[in-house]
């Protein structure tokens, strides 16, 4: 009792998940999509840097975080120059205003 | 020498490893030397068509060099003694780089027709220029590469946002359009949260396999089984390859990314990304063949075909009612996705089975045929949408009369995605409806797939004969001719006359040149995960892990 | 089996006019070429009679012409490997025998006439280009002959394609004022049903312990036919070939067309310019009938006695359908239109009763109903070329201004009507005997019910002749120009052969035909046709 286990960083990895799932699907500010998504990323990081120390006999997980550590930088930084674009068209970023393509 | 002492204990790959990895070496150079060039130089739009037009030069003359050094062997691989392999390269790996760099020169020749036809500054006529848009183009094609070219799932984690990140910027290339502006921004935010789901699905199936080398994971599935939170993590990866392919749920973007981008762009995410995302879908379900027991392949064939059959009805459906041309090709690209993804649901059978190869020689050649197909249909548009400055259907009227030599090829394109005889798109459409034929024999539920394609088909004839009732039948006398690029003509001509040789002379020796590049993926598959069996030591297997998480390192 | 190449010449010839078409200058000279190409492929067809020739043969000629079983005497036969396929070949596999023999000869000669009946293309008043609608109708040509030459599935396939683009556009650009929303109709119709035959195409290879596409093997092949007409072979829980018919008769049923398929014909006919509604009704309309006797028929006989009962309904059904809808129709065009959906209402009946004297009398309908309706057809284009209107009502006592007209087209209508003496008199005639011999029970009624529509034909032409040509001539019809040398020259054959095909049925079709049509029955078993031969000395052959 009171060590932490392999367990608890699971359900912290979930609960992040959970959370960033949510806010993806609630928010309607491309900027806060954007924060769920990362919060995705973090849980899905969090899983593989636990699984790696815990399970695993080298330090792939710890790698493969890394490398998802980049991905979200890279994304955020390709989807913050987006949302300005947007921006500059149409004075904000609520994505429910992107309304010229449907059908 | 003392100063690469430090080296020496370090796995280095040899020159002919590198050599089967020349297209993708070439395209990262194109791309340095393109940014570099632009510093040195200036930003000049013909010298970014040039280099990008050099690399895929490039990446053609690798892949047949390539070709060449896997055709003896089942594949190679970029492989560090003792561990599993990030990148292979076979057969199957180089058809779709040789279908990717055919298909980038052809994009670069769209953009210089539509250059060189002066650009009159109509609302549709976007200029993605600047060095950047070829830059963004090739490196997006360097994660397509590599997204069919790899057994490990980080690696193709990689490789998609290597894909998507610069198509998100393609999308808005056109910085005055709104609907660029729009498109991009559904584009990244949905490509960025499918992404994370992969990621997360990414991380359950490290913790639950101990590896992300897909072989060892089918292999520890064939010994142990699938775990119930396997499948979730299964799927939630896939989330992020049916993103690429835009099925259905996640083809959401595709037609306002179609209709807001470029016609480049869309052009080029409509054949590139599609094709990128099958590769690596077959990759994966190839893999869940040799020793996989049915229990575990087939539900994931059913799960595939079942995903395949909703995203060509409803791709078929939606485009029914479009007025926007462009927007209408995307639905149909929709709709054509799910017709190959119906070939990928054919469960792979035990090893050295025959069913597999004719499933993976159909995708091979449907891709290459839709290719030449929306090629000529999206540079028809282009074409239209330049001179008239509007992509919608009623830009097209009479066309039968003001441009001829458009009118008819792009008819013959769009009889060609119809999938009527004695068009390219037929045969296409043959070879995959043979190939599930050919599966039904074990697997009779795949006559079901044989039906919602062909009755897909004969909904989306009315789709199709729309543009074509608006080229000939409709007309108005008080238009004028149309003044069209000889280069857009050339294009346009030159995929209609490949439909129409494909179609009838050349119709079985595609299907030839397909089996031959699909031998490989289906040899290898089985093959790695043997080869992976003996990698799968590090911990007792799937079951149990998360259950009793107490254990430490 | 003979080989030979002229077929292939019938189905290129007119591919090659047409790309000629494209090219040569001025109007006229593409006039001339489409008719050269038509008329010489018609001249061309004409050498295939030298295989069936039946004269001067002495006793023993049926034996012959058309070799001993179905498939075993194939005339002008070419057998190219095409596409390599798992184990077999797709082959360009084309040849003719009875079945086609006439067919062939319809189509090069309705053909020939419909375009003759094309010259006056500038006053339709479409003001579209001259030069691809003769490039269209030669590509048409290629794909018709095509369909009936064809002998291994996949070719079939492909040419029954084939015909579906040029008969779109031309019904769709040089059509009437509905024209697009008839030739969109047409067009998803037929390939709806063609879908259904690419599933039925792909089964058959794929169920077949032999594997092969060819259309003789799988009728001829008793391990075939054991698998695909077995209880236990079964297609996603039905019966295999329950399931196949059922797809292939929806596919040749759109085409026929059969109640309740039926509804684009119709609007494509008053639609479609004069020259396409001749090749509509005389060829097109008769590939249904044509796949069911090559494909479904011999190769699932099972399954189609087991449909027999269902299959002569429909027949009855389209029979007096189509009569009492053509008696309510005011516009001319589509009078004989539904006329045409009675006629091949007869075809059908022959073909369900599955003796060799409903297979005679069916063929010999198609032929004759490929004469008559194209006649009628036409005979309705040169009035609406005249008045511009085709309102039965509006017209009266063309007879009176127009004589020579008049007496063909009241020889074209009763050769419809089957007035005997004429052609379609002993098509009909022929069926109606032969289901009321059929060895079904319910065969006796049908035949009854199907002799009222003999009536309501009548009914219907006569009423139609009193109102359009009888009676006191109307002011704004007198000054109408009799028919044109042109005319006369396109309506002569057809008035011909309906008077010879009607006096000497025996002579000008059946020997043609006979001999493949029993072959064909015999594929059915022995029970089926003893009682076709009953049937065919009762009828005094």
């Amino acid at each position: 009792m009171g060590s932490i286990t392999l367990m608890h960083y699971l359900v912290l990895g979930a609960l992040l998940f959970c959370c960033g799932l949510l806010t993806m699907v609630v928010k309607r500010n491309a900027v806060g999509i954007l924060i769920g998504v990362e919060l995705v990323l973090n849980a899905a990081n969090v899983n593989l840097v636990a699984f790696g120390r815990y399970r695993g006999a080298g330090i792939d997980g710890q790698a493969a975080a890394l490398f998802v550590i980049v991905l979200a930088a890279a994304e955020a930084a390709v989807a913050i120059a987006i949302f300005m674009n947007f921006y500059r068209h149409l004075t904000t970023v609520d994505v429910d205003r992107g309304d010229l393509l449907r059908g | 020498m003392t100063m690469f002492a430090p080296l020496a204990g370090i796995w280095m790959p040899s020159p002919q490893d590198l050599r089967l990895f020349g297209a993708e070496l070439s395209l990262v150079a194109a791309i340095v030397a393109l940014l570099v060039l632009s510093m040195l130089f200036g930003r000049s739009e013909r010298l970014g068509a040039g280099v990008a037009l050099a690399a895929a030069v490039a990446v053609i003359f690798f892949c047949r060099d390539a070709a060449g050094l896997v055709d003896t062997g089942a594949r190679a691989a970029l492989t560090p003694p003792g561990a599993a392999s990030m990148l292979v390269a076979d057969r199957f790996t180089v058809f779709f780089k040789l279908l990717l760099a055919l298909f980038l020169a052809t994009i670069i020749w769209l953009w210089m027709t539509g250059a060189a036809a002066g650009r009159t500054g109509g609302e549709v006529r976007p200029v993605p220029a600047g060095p950047e848009f070829f830059v963004l183009l090739l490196t997006s094609m360097l994660g397509m590469s590599l997204m069919v070219a790899t057994p490990n799932l980080l690696v193709m984690m990689i490789a998609v946002e290597t894909a998507s990140l610069p198509s998100y910027m393609l999308a808005a290339s056109d910085r005055r359009s709104r609907a660029g502006a729009e498109a991009a921004l559904k584009y990244v935010l949905f490509g960025a949260t499918t992404a994370a789901v992969m990621a997360y699905g990414l991380s359950l199936l490290f913790g639950l396999f101990g590896t992300l080398d897909l072989p060892a994971i089918a292999a520890a599935v064939s010994v142990k089984g699938m775990p119930a939170l396997g499948w979730i993590a299964m799927a939630a990866f896939l989330v992020g390859v049916a993103f690429k392919i835009s099925a259905v749920p996640l083809h959401f973007w595709c037609p306002d990314v179609f209709e807001g981008a470029p016609v480049e762009v869309a052009t080029w995410l409509s054949v590139a990304s599609k094709a990128a995302g099958l590769g690596l879908l077959l990759r994966i379900v190839a893999a869940f063949g040799g020793d996989v027991p049915a229990t575990i392949a087939l539900p994931l064939a059913w799960g595939v075909g079942l995903v395949a059959a909703a995203t060509c009805t409803l791709g078929n459906l939606a485009a029914l009612r479009q007025e926007s041309v462009k927007r209408m090709l995307a639905y149909s690209s929709i709709a054509h996705a799910g017709y190959m993804m119906m070939a990928a649901a054919i469960p792979p059978a035990a090893a050295g089975d025959a069913t597999v190869r004719p499933a993976m020689a159909a995708i091979v050649s449907y891709l290459f045929v839709y290719l030449l197909m929306n090629l000529g249909a999206f540079g028809v548009t282009a074409m239209v949408a330049w001179s008239q400055g509007s992509d919608r259907l009623a830009a097209f009227t009479g066309l039968g009369r003001r441009a001829p030599w458009l009118a008819v090829p792009m008819s013959i394109c769009l009889f060609s995605l119809v999938g009527l005889p004695p068009l390219a798109g037929f045969a296409a459409k043959w070879w995959l409806l043979a190939a599930l034929g050919q599966g039904a024999d074990r697997h009779s539920w795949l006559w079901w797939l044989v039906f919602v394609a062909v009755i897909n088909t004969a909904v989306s004839l009315y789709y199709y004969v729309r543009v074509i009732r608006q080229m000939f039948l409709a007309d108005d006398e008080r238009l004028e001719r149309l003044a069209v690029p000889v280069g857009g003509l050339a294009l346009a001509n030159g995929c209609a006359v490949l439909l129409l040789l494909l179609g009838t002379v050349a119709f079985g020796l595609m299907r030839d040149r397909s089996l031959a590049y699909a031998a490989c993926l289906a040899r290898a598959a089985p093959e790695s995960v043997v080869a992976a069996q003996d990698r799968l030591a590090w911990n007792g297997g799937p079951e149990g892990m998360v259950v009793n998480g107490a254990d430490r390192p | 089996m003979e080989h030979g190449n002229l077929l292939n010449l019938l189905i290129f010839l007119p591919a090659v006019g047409a790309v000629l078409c494209l090219i040569v200058p001025g109007t006229r000279t593409v006039k001339v070429v489409a008719t050269a190409t038509t008329a010489l492929v018609m001249l061309l067809s004409l050498g295939l009679f030298r295989h069936f020739a039946w004269w001067g043969r002495g006793d023993g000629w049926q034996e012959a012409v058309f070799g001993g079983t179905y498939g075993e005497r194939l005339y002008e036969v070419t057998r190219l490997d095409w596409i390599r396929l798992d184990g077999t070949t797709i082959q360009y596999f084309v040849g003719i025998d009875g079945l086609s023999f006439p067919l062939v000869i319809l189509t090069t000669l309705i053909t020939f006439l419909a375009c003759l009946a094309s010259w006056n293309i500038e006053s339709w008043k479409v003001g579209r280009g001259v030069r691809g609608y003769f490039a269209l109708f030669l590509l048409l040509e290629t794909g018709m002959i095509g369909v009936f030459c064809a002998l291994d599935f996949f070719l079939f396939y492909v040419f029954w394609e084939v015909m579906l683009l040029p008969m779109y556009f031309l019904i769709g650009v040089w059509g009437g004022p509905r024209r697009e929303y008839a030739a969109i109709k047409f067009f998803l119709y037929t390939l709806a049903g063609s879908v259904l035959m690419l599933v039925v195409l792909l089964a058959f290879h794929f169920y077949s312990p032999v594997r092969t596409f060819d259309l003789i093997e799988m009728a001829v092949n008793d391990r075939i036919a054991a698998v695909f007409n077995a209880e236990t072979t079964s297609f996603l829980g039905w019966k295999f070939a329950t399931a196949m018919f059922v797809f292939l008769f929806i596919g040749f049923a759109i085409k026929i067309p059969v109640f309740p398929f039926h509804t684009w014909l119709p609007d494509a006919h008053v639609e479609a310019p004069t020259p396409i509604s001749m090749i509509l009704a005389g060829i097109l309309l008769k590939m249904g009938a044509y796949g069911l006797l090559r494909i479904s028929y011999p190769i699932l006989p099972a399954a189609a006695e087991h449909f027999a009962y269902a299959l002569a309904v429909l027949g009855v059904i389209n029979i007096l359908y189509g009569a009492l809808c053509a008696m309510a129709q005011t516009d001319f065009k589509r009078l004989v239109a539904y006329s045409s959906i009675s006629h091949m209402g007869y075809v059908l009946l022959g073909i369900a009763i599955m003796t060799a004297a409903g297979l005679q009398g069916a063929m010999f309908q198609v032929i004759a109903h490929g004469i008559s309706s194209p006649m009628c057809f036409f005979l309705v284009g040169v009035l609406y070329d005249r008045a511009h209107h085709r309102e039965i009502d509006r017209f009266g006592g063309l007879w009176l201004s127009m004589p020579v007209y008049g007496s063909l087209a009241t020889l074209g209508f009763f050769a419809s009507l089957g007035l005997p003496g004429l052609c379609g008199f002993i098509g009909e005639f022929w069926v109606l005997v032969a289901t009321f011999s059929a060895p079904f029970a319910w065969a006796r009624p049908m035949a009854v019910l199907a002799a009222v529509g003999v009536v309501l034909t009548a009914g219907y032409i006569l009423w139609m002749l009193q109102r359009v040509y009888l009676g006191p001539a109307r002011p704004e019809y007198e000054s109408f120009p009799e028919v044109t040398g042109r005319e006369v020259f396109i309506l002569t054959p057809m008035a011909v052969l309906a008077v010879a095909l009607g006096i000497l049925p025996q002579q000008t079709l059946f020997n043609f035909m006979n001999g493949t049509l029993e072959q064909i029955c015999e594929l059915y078993g022995d029970g089926v046709s003893m009682m076709a031969s009953v049937a065919g000395m009762c009828l005094g052959r």
